[in-house]
């Protein structure tokens, strides 16, 4: 069912743009990114505008007497705060569907180009079991299509790296390979979560995305230097694509990018006016 | 309050991990299946860590090589086995000639730049070993390199020979002839000024899609079979495509080894259908195809009781002209690797916690089966 709905579509779709791009594997990645981010970007837009609400909400009068008044009665509390929501025209659950939604798409995604770079006998068993020449079909108006099986094995040579294989740069005199993507997915990704994360809330909470700004970019960038580059491709594209929805919406946190200590002396400066 | 924020952030991580990891095919597990050689009274696994060479009679382990498991480097591809070495390739992009007798290291090739995934040739003291970074490298006894010869995609089969000229069918689409030696005076520079380049070879015959099954040669014919499911005969003296056999509609791959006989060349593919057609015209000798009830990855082997196929599923099962299935056994677990016959045996490799590999009978009795001790 999963592959049949999202997988096989997917490949086919990933498989027509490398066909008509050239063969390019690398930019098939990049541009089959895009395509699946601004297909999913009302979605996105929906659930960064409902967030911001409820963030907002955070700040307003009446719910900071709301949590005052009913501490010790959390059930009150949570009767009271869905009574705001309503009040206020605000959906809790609002910005939780569209992330749902785009849960499967994303994995689809992610699932499509993994299985697409396949460079093993087993995962070319898979990826070939997977291949159908249903876009060429759609498509056979456009000249110079393939049929998208004698596209096997892809071209996997993209800039400096083999997309099928984890990246590294050899300088001279150092004995090692330097994970140049990696090193860019740590830092996409950490100025993703830092920008798009939203100032205020409670102490934990600043906690909780504190821990979560260090290491979930520290995580994509184990997986970007473990797994095949063309994995590290796409978790870059993710993050440029991610910021730029974020900026053309005017919600990327650019304070946030700042040194802490900066910010400090800055909302203390603010409260003691 | 604050313990469970920071328990929920250790599941939420663990959550990511699991799920990415999940999703990644590479993650830990194996990236194929086990190769499998024999001669004589012996056959040779190559599995993960280790080549293991197993009596066929009883199963007792003669050696495995490397001694002690070294988790970066992986074998899968099917060992070469002459009178006194066995060659293995590995996904570490090395060929090691390994002394048959004892399993002690002769030498290590690493001129290569990929995985080695189909089997090498052994023949007149030299060794023909295709690797996944395009190229088929010949080597002498001592390790040396020879000459080579550049495909345009990976080289996934084991080239076949007639003694005089090689035969190479590349995941570039093409069937390749060459000459079993050249000397070194004809050979171009490599990048490296090495003169060890083939500049081109005798002929190529372009078969349209991707080569993953060893082709076979067959009185004078290479039959090689695509992965868009279809069948070719071509003339090993000039390359000429013979004929072309389609197993119908839609892409339907084959991965596992070709069975040829004078009645028939039989095959499997990825549906689970088994086709018998003819050598000398390929049309189809029976009706319909047999449907094994699930894909014929692993293929066939030659028995003396006649072609011996396994499914997807380890149903094991002898096929004739006659289309009248005789089942062996049903070793129900899932099997990819080819069979090999060796000494009156069917040497299998389910490759399970249970069983590595296994040997049986033509009745389909379990002789023996192996699982290293560590």
């Amino acid at each position: 069912m999963w592959d049949t709905l999202i997988i096989k579509p997917f490949i086919s779709i990933l498989l027509f743009i490398y066909d008509l791009i050239g063969q390019n594997f690398g930019l098939a990645i990049i541009l089959f990114t895009i395509i699946i981010k601004a297909v999913t970007y009302p979605l996105t837009a929906k659930q960064i505008k409902s967030s911001k609400a409820l963030q907002d909400m955070q700040s307003d009068k009446d719910w900071q007497e709301m949590q005052k008044k009913y501490k010790n009665d959390r059930d009150r509390l949570a009767q009271e705060q869905m009574k705001l929501y309503k009040d206020k025209g605000i959906s809790p659950f609002a910005s939780c569907l569209p992330t749902l939604i785009q849960f499967p798409i994303i994995i689809g995604l992610y699932q499509s180009i993994i299985q697409t770079m396949g460079n093993a006998p087993l995962q070319m068993l898979n990826l070939v079991s997977k291949i159908s020449p249903w876009m060429t079909n759609f498509f056979s108006f456009i000249p110079g299509l393939q049929n998208p099986i004698t596209l096997i094995p892809l071209n996997s040579q993209f800039l400096w790296m083999d997309i099928g294989r984890p990246e590294r740069v050899m300088i001279p005199g150092i004995s090692f390979g330097i994970p140049v993507l990696a090193i860019f997915v740590v830092a996409t990704s950490f100025i993703q979560t830092k920008l798009i994360g939203q100032p205020g809330g409670d102490q934990q909470q600043g906690q909780m995305s504190g821990i979560m700004n260090i290491y979930l970019p520290l995580l994509m960038g184990w997986f970007a230097y473990s797994f095949a580059s063309g994995l590290a491709i796409y978790f870059v594209t993710s993050n440029l694509i991610t910021i730029v929805q974020y900026a053309a919406m005017g919600k990327a946190n650019l304070s946030n990018l700042l040194p802490k200590k900066a910010s400090t002396e800055k909302k203390t400066g603010k409260g003691s006016k | 309050m604050k313990n469970h924020k920071k328990l929920k952030i250790v599941l939420l991580g663990l959550l990511i991990v699991g799920l990415i990891s999940g999703c990644s095919s590479t993650a830990g597990a194996a990236s194929s299946w086990p190769g499998v050689a024999a001669d004589g009274e012996t056959g040779f696994f190559a599995y993960e860590s280790q080549v293991f060479a197993i009596n066929t009679r009883n199963g007792s382990l003669q050696w495995k090589y490397p001694a002690e498991a070294d988790t970066k480097i992986q074998f899968f591809a099917a060992p070469a086995v002459t009178e006194d070495t066995v060659y293995a390739g590995t996904y570490a992009n090395t060929l090691a000639a390994i002394n048959r007798a004892n399993g002690v290291e002769k030498w290590v090739f690493s001129g290569a730049d990929d995985r080695y995934i189909g089997a090498p040739l052994a023949l007149n003291g030299n060794v023909y070993a295709p690797n996944s970074d395009k190229f088929l490298y010949v080597l002498n006894s001592n390790g040396a390199l020879l000459w080579k010869f550049e495909t345009a995609g990976p080289i996934w089969t084991q080239p076949v020979s007639d003694g005089t000229n090689l035969y190479l069918a590349s995941m570039d689409h093409f069937v390749y002839g060459l000459n079993l030696e050249y000397p070194a005076n004809t050979l171009d520079l490599d990048k490296n000024g090495s003169r060890t380049l083939v500049s081109s070879p005798l002929w190529k015959t372009d078969l349209g899609t991707a080569i993953v099954a060893d082709p076979v040669l067959f009185k004078g014919s290479i039959y090689a079979a695509t992965i868009d499911g279809h069948l070719h005969s071509v003339d090993a003296a000039s390359g000429r495509l013979n004929w072309s056999f389609t197993n119908g509609e839609g892409y339907r791959a084959v991965w596992g080894s070709l069975v040829v006989t004078e009645e028939a060349v039989f095959f499997g593919d990825e549906d689970g259908n088994i086709f018998a057609v003819s050598p000398e015209n390929g049309q189809p000798v029976w009706s319909a195809p047999y449907s094994a009830g699930a894909s014929v990855t692993p293929g066939g082997v030659l028995t003396g009781e006649g072609p011996l196929f396994i499914n997807e599923e380890g149903r094991v099962f002898i096929i004739g002209i006659d289309q009248d299935p005789q089942p062996v056994v049903s070793l129900n677990t899932a099997i990819f690797s080819s069979p090999v016959a060796a000494d009156g045996r069917v040497l299998v490799a389910p490759a399970t916690r249970e069983k590595l590999f296994t040997a049986i009978d033509l009745k389909g009795n379990e002789i023996w089966s192996f699982i290293p001790s560590n």
